[in-house]
């Protein structure tokens, strides 16, 4: 087993939109640290966030369960968590695990951030 | 009186009595031959000379080896020589050289060197001062080289060998002596030996200077023996220049040469060796003064590294907390010329006083009456030399007055594996009473605490890890029962699988059941994670899967009545990822359903391909998403065609290089030679190719992986 693989997530505002960009891997080791970051979030009520994968080299069950873990108590307060900018290696792990139907997966942040604005006006429309 | 008990031992040895009666012959021979030769006037004549030279050489011969008998073999025996044996020898020299001046004064006054006596009394007290003379001196000479051997340094050996050759020409010089006093004492007064022999004098002064070169044993000498030695070798060196002198400068004169002269040899090996010892004894006096003034840090510093050797003793062998503890505390006081000390352990939030040294508990009570010492004592982290406990700033504060001898204190904290478990208190009844080097002693010890402590408790860690170990192959063993022990024959198929878990305990899983319509369906499961919890699931999943089965028709049936037992009762951050084979009939049609799991891997004849089937992950959606998502594929196998079912530990197996195997390289990887195999073929040849990729590296992941391959006319038992 490599030894302790690194992990950073970098937090970033956007637009009323969170980014937590995560960087190198995700496995059972650096989860938590994601979901401090989750935690985090939550707590002080901020609901529509965006994950940026562009330098996540790579990601174990135990990180696709982070996102399971949080995802129906924020659908409920009426955010999203949104995927993006995943390197090939990457989607193909979301993709193999049905995933492109359980969340939606965009080619670069500037989508994800469309998209929230879209049901943004939709919802108050 | 020790000597006469030494000089019995002597003749304990048979053969040293025999040495000695041999002796004793001969020397009663020379008496009573000289006492002829007295009677009949011819003592000085050549023929004296040469019942002299006669005699004398095997009486000289029989002293040397009487005294060096036995001494290489029991010189090596002795590995360490104390001191005490310096000085039991050192006081037979002085006993040996009184004796021979008392002889010296009994030795009538005229004797010419012609050995002209008064009497026959006389002639023997000259020849017994003479024999004894010879016995002295080469118990000298024993004396010098068995303590320089001793007290050796490097170039010892070279000097003694510089020695033994110069006292060698020095014999012989002897000899003519001899003849030339039968006619003159000219030879003697010559200036040109006069001259030689001050050169030779000079070079046996410096060689024996520099033999005595390393004196370190005398500086660790205690004070008491230190006095004793300066004493003795004054003595000894006051006798020696005594009996030189009156050997005297005007040799023809002195009686004592004259009275030498009746042995052969016998002034040459009682002079020289009286004359080499008093460099030896002058350097052995010089050092001894010299250390004198740091006898006592000596002592204490050795007595500081005895302790410290105990310390680390006692440390070593008991894992005991409490015998520890006591033992440190005794050994503190001991080292430091302290006058009380305790220890307090800190557990919880209490103090508890342990192992106390001349303090009553209460006075120390009443010191932490309201744990404010306790935390004074707790920003201490170094041991800590209080100087005068009255003055300090913060110490004074307390009630110190009840313990009278508390004037100055050593604070050392103690601490195991790095948490700060306790601190001993050592006290001095004068101010400023310790020193530096108990502050270090003090540190050393507490190093030494800490490390015995974290042994104990390293040792019951330990202990426990290897139950830990046991049960998880215990448990490895129950998990290995769920899956399969046998794979059913299937007619026109061939079937193999294996697994490995990546830890003790996996999450992978596979099995192949009977679904409700009699079809044989090969299921292959992965939870997500590793070890212990996902192995927990693993365990559970069998008794779905079993359940589902019961009711299923299908693959992608049976995967829907997994994820719908699933969802309910999985953790919302857990998944299993599953694909199912149903077999539909013997001619190799076939139906696949994936739930997020690996792609089923299809090698023919021509080519290898990918089958991936629509799916979630079961544990994921519940039942309606999961249903609309899931997709089932027929596939028709033809004859030679194999499919592989693996989990993502196939796939992701790393190499030293830390690449993985990637889903395209498998293609690859089993394409060849693989066609129209067994099954078992089949997956040995994915073992082997497993363990030849990684390199040696151990997976992390569990893997798994099912091989049918499709042979009609195969008939299996």
């Amino acid at each position: 087993m490599a030894d302790s693989n690194k992990f950073e997530i970098i937090n970033k505002s956007e637009s009323g939109i969170e980014f937590l960009l995560l960087k190198g891997y995700l496995d059972a080791h650096t989860a938590p640290e994601l979901e401090g970051a989750f935690e985090a979030l939550i707590k002080d009520g901020k609901n529509k966030i965006v994950v940026g994968f562009a330098d996540l080299d790579y990601i174990s069950s135990a990180g696709l369960g982070v996102f399971m873990a949080f995802i129906e108590d924020i659908r409920n307060n009426g955010g999203d968590i949104k995927l993006a900018c995943m390197q090939p290696k990457v989607f193909s792990v979301f993709d193999l695990l049905g995933f492109p139907l359980l969340f939606e997966i965009f080619d670069s942040e500037k989508e994800a951030i469309n998209q929230f604005f879209k049901e943004d006006t939709n919802n108050v429309g | 009186m020790s000597v006469v008990i030494r000089i019995y031992f002597l003749f304990n040895n048979l053969k040293r009595s025999l040495l000695f009666s041999l002796g004793l012959f001969l020397f009663l021979m020379k008496l009573a031959v000289d006492s002829l030769l007295y009677l009949f006037d011819f003592l000085y004549g050549p023929w004296a000379l040469a019942w002299k030279i006669l005699i004398s050489l095997p009486l000289v011969y029989l002293v040397f080896v009487f005294v060096f008998k036995d001494f290489n073999e029991k010189f090596k025996l002795q590995k360490n020589i104390s001191s005490d044996k310096y000085f039991s020898e050192l006081l037979v020299l002085l006993y040996l050289l009184l004796g021979i001046i008392v002889l010296i004064y009994f030795l009538p006054e005229n004797i010419a060197n012609r050995g002209q006596t008064t009497s026959i009394i006389s002639l023997y007290i000259i020849n017994i001062t003479a024999c004894y003379a010879i016995i002295a001196g080469i118990y000298i000479i024993r004396f010098l080289y068995k303590w320089s051997l001793v007290h050796r340094h490097k170039k010892t050996n070279k000097y003694i060998k510089y020695l033994k050759y110069s006292i060698f020409i020095v014999f012989l010089f002897e000899i003519p002596n001899h003849f030339a006093a039968l006619n003159s004492s000219i030879f003697r007064d010559n200036t040109g030996i006069t001259i030689v022999s001050s050169i030779i004098v000079i070079y046996f002064l410096i060689i024996m200077l520099f033999m005595t070169n390393r004196n370190d044993w005398i500086a660790v000498l205690p004070t008491g023996k230190k006095w004793r030695l300066i004493l003795f070798s004054t003595l000894l060196a006051l006798l020696s220049i005594i009996v030189l002198s009156s050997y005297g400068s005007n040799s023809s004169e002195s009686k004592t040469s004259n009275a030498l002269y009746f042995l052969l040899f016998a002034d040459t090996l009682f002079i020289w060796p009286l004359f080499l010892m008093l460099p030896y004894l002058l350097r052995i006096i010089l050092s001894s003064i010299g250390t004198l003034p740091t006898s006592r840090i000596v002592e204490r510093k050795t007595s500081e590294v005895s302790s410290l050797a105990d310390l680390n003793r006692i440390v070593s062998q008991s894992v005991n907390f409490d015998e520890l503890i006591e033992t440190v505390t005794k050994l503190a006081l001991n080292a430091s010329g302290a006058a009380g000390a305790w220890t307090e352990i800190y557990k919880d939030e209490t103090v508890k006083i342990k192992s106390i040294k001349n303090v009553f508990a209460n006075h120390i009570d009443l010191l932490h009456e309201n744990n404010e010492l306790k935390d004074l004592f707790l920003t201490i982290n170094e041991t800590y030399l209080i100087e005068v406990i009255a003055e300090h700033p913060e110490f004074s504060k307390f009630q110190w007055k009840n313990i009278p001898f508390a004037k100055s204190a050593i604070i050392v904290p103690l601490f195991s594996n790095k948490l700060r478990m306790g601190t001993l208190i050592i006290l001095h009844q004068e101010e400023y009473g310790f020193e530096t080097s108990d502050v270090d002693v003090m540190t050393a010890f507490a190093s030494n605490v800490s490390i015995a402590l974290e042994n104990a408790r390293l040792v019951k860690d330990s202990i426990e890890k290897e139950r830990f170990k046991r049960d998880l192959m215990l448990a490895r063993e129950i998990q290995q029962k769920l899956l399969p022990q046998k794979l059913p024959a299937i007619d026109n198929y061939s079937l193999a699988a294996f697994s490995e878990p990546a830890e003790e305990v996996g999450g992978d899983y596979y099995d192949i059941v009977e679904l409700k319509n009699g079809k044989t369906c090969i299921i292959i499961g992965d939870v997500s994670g590793k070890g212990i919890s996902a192995a927990f699931y693993m365990a559970q999943l069998k008794g779905i899967v079993l359940a589902a089965a019961h009711e299923a028709n299908s693959s992608a049936d049976i995967l829907i009545r997994i994820n719908r037992i699933l969802y309910k009762s999985i953790e919302k951050n857990m998944f299993i990822t599953l694909s199912a084979l149903m077999i539909d009939d013997n001619q190799g049609k076939v139906k696949l359903a994936r739930a997020g799991h690996m792609p089923f891997l299809v090698i023919n004849q021509d080519n290898s391909l990918l089958i991936t089937p629509k799916g979630i992950g079961a544990g994921l959606v519940e039942d309606s998403a999961f249903q609309l998502n899931i997709q089932e594929i027929d596939y028709n196998m033809t004859p030679g065609e194999s499919i592989i079912m693996f989990t993502d530990g196939l796939n992701e197996l790393r190499n030293k290089k830390n690449e993985d195997i990637g889903l395209e390289n498998l293609k690859q990887i089993n394409k060849n030679s693989v066609y129209n195999h067994s099954a078992n073929e089949i997956i040995e040849i994915i073992k082997q190719n497993v363990v030849s990729f990684s390199e040696g590296v151990s997976h992390h992941d569990d893997i798994t992986a099912i091989a049918l391959v499709y042979r009609p006319g195969e008939i299996n038992e």
